[in-house]
């Protein structure tokens, strides 16, 4: 059996009486992309956070790269890379600027090109971050976590402000780096999930729903839509005025 | 017309429903009447006359004794030339001191004749000399202050608000996700803005070597440079611990506009320590802004060496231990 990637087992995690997180249990194996959905509010950031090694599980644990995560064990950062929901740029730094701090930081050489090569922003490397376009500014946050060349890849909504015509490029940029690297992707936007997933958790109120290849999801529930599978499969914990998926 | 209303109304609780916002922008003003009525309520700092008396270390002269009961401050001092020097910036009022036959000179600017003979009378038998003073003598004595709150303000805003910022924009978060050590980061920081605290105060000694006549000698410049970077070490230190504890930036740039008044007001910026009410001064007197002050001003403009400001750099340095343990201990990432 191979090392997997990310394994968790009964994790929780809660803010003061509120529960982000209840016994979330899942694995993945092999590299693709895997898509985190649910609603606002379901969990997905919290998770990441987890697996970003940002928050620490209350109980349960998990492991990387078949290394367990815990107190007193090193967080691999070298071997994860992690796109925030919010990312921030101090004011006026420009695009070279910040791809050569990430590539220094990873002491990566050469990786500040290697960045604005694979975010295609040669031509706009030396205007401010801010100047960018959401989608430019996307590509780059994207590549500048993949310049060390990470196995797994954390994003947390990476397409939430963007266009169709940047979503999709984002899409066949993540496409072409889940060849050799897990990407794990939270959203909320289940057609863009469709078309970009090979596998899918379903999360909600905290709790994992169903989880398993697009395909399956779909066929097992009968749906011709992703959609439709993530309200075959979260129906029941969804409230009739909420705001799922 | 109803839009006006609203806009104004919401510009309004945007004040009042932050409690730090309302107290600098109410509470603050008051406050600093207050502390500023018991500060000066017996009279302005520059009513209060200073007098060096050149003397070495040993019992103190009677006549500096007879001075001290007329509300005059009477402060020993072994070295002529530091004395005269302490005259030419305005630190002190008269310089007093005994010749070969033990008879007291008493040494005052010009403008001050007038007192000076009544001190001369006071004191008789005494001979008075006048000498015509630099213009700019209070200027000089301004200019350390002036340099030592460019440090300050570099170290509390530059480090402490923006920390905050960083932190509440998640940019600090981002920086967790990566191998990036946070002594490289704190390093990174205060290498960043001593850089630019290093050119600023480059800037100032040039405008005042050449427009204001300042010559300190190379070794007191060298000196006050290193108090200067040791000065923005504790007060970067304070500002990381102060972003470490409080989270929003508008409630850290209130608190720290509230510290840097009485740390420019009460730390010999513009006038001695000693026109405070003495206890106020005692404290004051371990601010490090004041150690900061004090030791850039001994060494820049009346020449001590970096040894003799020893003490007041120990003091720096324990400020900097402190802020900096609370500083590693307290700072987070991200919220």
């Amino acid at each position: 059996m191979s090392i997997p990637f990310v394994s968790l087992e009964r994790v929780c995690r809660r803010y003061g009486a509120f529960e982000a997180l209840s016994e979330v249990t899942f694995r993945i194996d092999s590299p693709g992309i895997v898509g985190l959905l649910g609603p606002n509010g379901a969990g997905k950031t919290t998770l990441l956070d987890v697996l970003a090694g940002l928050a620490a599980p209350d109980s349960g644990g998990f492991s990387l790269f078949g290394e367990r995560i815990g107190p007193g064990a090193k967080y691999p950062r070298r071997r994860v890379g992690v796109v925030l929901q919010r990312e921030f740029v101090p004011d006026h730094v420009t695009v070279h600027e910040y791809a050569e701090l990430f590539a220094a930081i990873h002491g990566v050489r050469n990786g500040a090109q290697q960045i604005i090569g694979q975010a295609r922003l040669e031509a706009r490397k030396k205007l401010a971050v801010e100047r960018l376009s959401g989608g430019e500014a996307q590509r780059l946050f994207v590549a500048a976590s993949l310049v060390h060349a990470p196995d797994l890849l954390l994003l947390d909504e990476p397409s939430a402000r963007l266009d169709p015509v940047s979503k999709r490029e984002l899409s066949e940029l993540l496409r072409r780096v889940s060849e050799k690297t897990c990407v794990l992707m939270a959203t909320h936007d289940l057609i863009e999930a469709e078309r970009a997933c090979d596998h899918c958790l379903f999360i909600l109120g905290g709790r994992l729903c169903a989880q398993g290849s697009t395909a399956e999801l779909m066929a097992s529930a009968g749906a011709t839509t992703l959609e439709d599978a993530f309200f075959h499969f979260c129906s029941a914990r969804v409230a009739p005025t909420g705001d799922a998926a | 017309m109803k839009a006006l209303w609203v806009l104004a109304r919401l510009r309004v609780l945007d004040v009042l429903r932050s409690r730090s916002a309302t107290f600098a922008f109410l509470g603050l003003p008051v406050l600093i009447l207050l502390v500023l009525a018991v500060v000066f309520g017996s009279g302005q700092p520059f009513e209060v006359r200073r007098v060096s008396f050149v003397q070495a270390p040993g019992e103190l002269d009677p006549a500096a004794l007879r001075l001290s009961t007329h509300e005059v401050r009477v402060e020993r001092e072994p070295e002529r030339d530091v004395a005269r020097r302490k005259l030419e910036t305005r630190a002190t009022d008269a310089v007093l001191e005994r010749d070969g036959a033990g008879i007291l000179r008493i040494t005052v600017g010009s403008k001050d004749e007038l007192w000076a003979r009544g001190v001369a009378a006071l004191l008789s038998p005494a001979s008075l000399e006048l000498v015509r003073l630099n213009r700019l003598g209070y200027v000089h004595y301004l200019f350390p202050g002036l340099l030592c709150s460019s440090v300050m303000f570099a170290g509390l805003f530059g480090m402490g608000y923006a920390m905050a910022r960083y932190r509440n924009n998640a940019f600090l978060k981002k920086l967790s996700t990566t191998p990036l050590s946070r002594a490289t980061f704190v390093l990174a920081q205060i290498l960043g803005r001593g850089s630019l605290v290093s050119v600023q105060a480059a800037l100032l000694l040039v405008v005042a070597l050449v427009g204001l006549g300042l010559r300190p000698t190379s070794s007191g410049a060298l000196s006050a440079a290193l108090v200067c970077a040791l000065g923005l070490f504790v007060f970067s230190g304070i500002g990381f611990a102060l972003a470490s504890v409080i989270e929003t930036e508008a409630v850290l740039s209130d608190l720290i506009s509230g510290l840097t008044l009485p740390f420019t007001l009460f730390s010999g910026v513009f006038f001695p320590l000693d026109s405070l009410p003495r206890p106020l001064a005692e404290v004051c007197a371990w601010l490090p802004s004041t150690l900061m002050v004090d030791a850039v001003r001994s060494t820049l403009l009346y020449g001590a060496g970096f040894m003799t400001v020893g003490g007041k750099l120990c003091g720096l340095l324990l400020w900097g231990a402190v802020t900096f343990a609370f500083s590693v201990r307290l700072f987070r990432w991200h919220e």
